[in-house]
């Protein structure tokens, strides 16, 4: 079966640590993506990550701008030190660029075992990020966060991820970095929070999608591939031969983003 | 490197196809829960599910329990599966070092009884090094019965990491040594890369670090094709996950059939 995949999560730009063979740039992602059979992906910049938010947001505008199948994520930050704008204007200023989607990258909830893997270095608090929060609600837009690093150092805790989705029932939340251990926190959240859905890209579970498919449907799943970080064939290849719905391997590559997207009102 | 209009085996992939013309042999699975986490289907026949859906041939594993607490109950899991689907299963039997006086005795009744044919060692759950000496009855019986031992790695671990197994791989050159993960961490890959050029009988497992962008392509260009080897981790991880990185890898499929099982099978005494 052809299914259709939209990628949640790619990344142009210099990392600070870098795989030996690993791609920068945005016509190496492109060939990547058709190399897996990937039609359209969600894009942040490393420098926005790894550097300033609102430099490396810049950067990705231009360097996606050639290629169509590229959709901007922006990294934001709290607007209260000045580096970046305050929500209301944050947000028009995305309905004015086409930007349908946010990542945050907080304060780890425990001291890193490296020095980068402070991020952004702020609290996930309601002083500190509830405005932010409200206005992306408002508009719908969806919040991804990586809430663990590939070795299961947690970035974002289960605490903060709950907090979000009581205190903003209305805010697509899209957490991403779930591997294999982590269904016996996820399921709860995901039976008792509809706003709460799961980036795949590193959820390498045995007969996983089945499971979670038959307890929850496959409406909160979303195809990522971690580019280029991560190989991303193994989450095409899980998805494609998952002994699940035809329908349902469509919404899980790429339909449930596409809604997720297509639900952004930027106008509140 | 091979274009998608080169690699059957790329299209079979893209199209969710099973392998059903390719010799698949998994080295690296587990079988029973986990403490650590829930695994869906973890038990023979949900696994077997998953290995027809595939086309994977042969899955070689080990008990969630023998390398946990209990050797035994672990061990005995495995000989179930295997005594259940013969040709589909093949078993390796566990000992946790820290139960060390029982080992001699149940690798005997592993082998002997349950029909296990093959070793597994986990260091890094165990917490012991894989050199120490309560591991010595496994790699002495390992050489006495030619047998392969799958040996976990975890690089930064000083019980596990790959150069943990330097002195044993030259000590005991007949066993062939599976390093689990191939290192499982950068720092690991370089270390299991080391190890591979340095003795002919370490094997690498492609399972988990090969999550990292471009590493099997790396690895097939930096280490003997005959050294490595595919293997999962199923049920821990997923088996279509880590099969679909060696199915999408941007070589050869020559290279890709050594891989998926062609150079595993003489190690476990399949002939091809």
């Amino acid at each position: 079966m052809k299914i259709e995949l939209f990628d949640c999560n790619a990344m142009i730009g210099r990392r600070i640590l870098r795989s030996r063979l690993e791609f920068t740039s945005a016509a190496e992602l492109v060939a990547e993506m058709d190399h897996l059979g990937i039609s359209d992906a969600l894009v942040h910049h490393s420098l926005a990550k790894e550097y300033s938010p609102s430099i490396g947001n810049e950067r990705l505008m231009e360097e996606i701008a050639p290629h169509d199948r590229l959709h901007p994520c922006w990294v934001v930050l709290p607007s209260h030190t000045g580096e970046m704008e305050e929500p209301r204007a944050l947000v028009g200023k995305m309905r004015d660029r086409s930007v349908r989607a946010v990542s945050k990258f907080p304060s780890p909830p425990v001291p890193p075992p490296a020095f980068t893997l402070q991020l952004h270095r702020y609290a996930m608090i309601e002083t500190v990020c509830g405005d932010l929060l409200q206005a992306l609600q408002d508009n719908r837009i969806p919040l991804f966060l990586e809430t663990q690093n590939f070795l299961a150092f947690p970035l974002v805790s289960w605490e903060t991820v709950e907090w979000i989705l009581k205190s903003w029932p209305d805010l697509p939340l899209v957490i991403g970095g779930i591997r294999q251990r982590d269904n016996r926190t996820l399921y709860p959240l995901m039976e008792r929070f509809e706003s709460l859905h799961l980036d795949i890209t590193l959820y390498g579970v045995h007969r996983g999608l089945e499971d979670f498919t038959e307890r929850f449907g496959a409406e909160r799943l979303v195809f990522g591939t971690g580019l280029p970080e991560f190989a991303g064939s193994g989450c095409a290849a899980q998805l494609k031969y998952a002994e699940i719905a035809d329908a349902d391997k469509q919404l899980i590559a790429g339909g449930n983003l596409k809604r997720i997207l297509g639900g952004v009102k930027h106008g509140n | 490197m091979a274009t998608s209009a080169e690699s059957r085996i790329l299209e079979k992939a893209r199209m969710g196809e099973k392998l059903d013309d390719v010799f698949v042999l998994d080295c690296h699975g587990h079988i029973g829960p986990s403490f650590i986490h829930h695994i869906p289907g973890n038990d023979k026949d949900g696994m077997l599910k998953t290995m027809d859906r595939l086309g994977v041939d042969v899955f070689c594993i080990s008990g969630e329990a023998g390398i946990s607490c209990d050797h035994r109950v672990g061990n005995d899991l495995v000989a179930d599966a295997v005594a259940s689907y013969p040709d589909r299963y093949i078993g390796y039997a566990s000992i946790n070092p820290n139960h060390a006086e029982e080992a001699a005795g149940e690798l005997e009744r592993c082998f002997d009884t349950l029909g296990l044919t093959a070793l597994k060692i986990h260091p890094t759950f165990h917490v012991y090094p894989a050199s120490g000496p309560n591991y010595r009855p496994v790699w002495e019986f390992a050489a006495r019965r030619g047998c392969p031992v799958l040996a976990h790695t975890q690089g930064g671990d000083p019980n596990a990491a790959p150069s943990a197994y330097d002195g044993i791989a030259r000590e005991f050159p007949d066993v062939p040594i599976i390093l689990g993960h191939a290192g499982n961490t950068r720092q690991g890959v370089e270390e299991a890369v080391e190890m591979a050029g340095k003795h002919t009988n370490v094997f690498l497992d492609l399972n988990f670090s090969t999550f990292y962008y471009g590493l099997v392509e790396d690895l097939v260009r930096r280490v003997r094709i005959g050294q490595l080897i595919y293997g999962s981790d199923a049920s821990w991880n997923s088996m279509s996950y880590l099969l679909g990185i060696i199915l999408y890898a941007k070589i050869g499929d020559t290279e890709k059939i050594k891989i998926l099982g062609e150079n595993a099978a003489p190690l476990f005494g399949i002939k091809r």
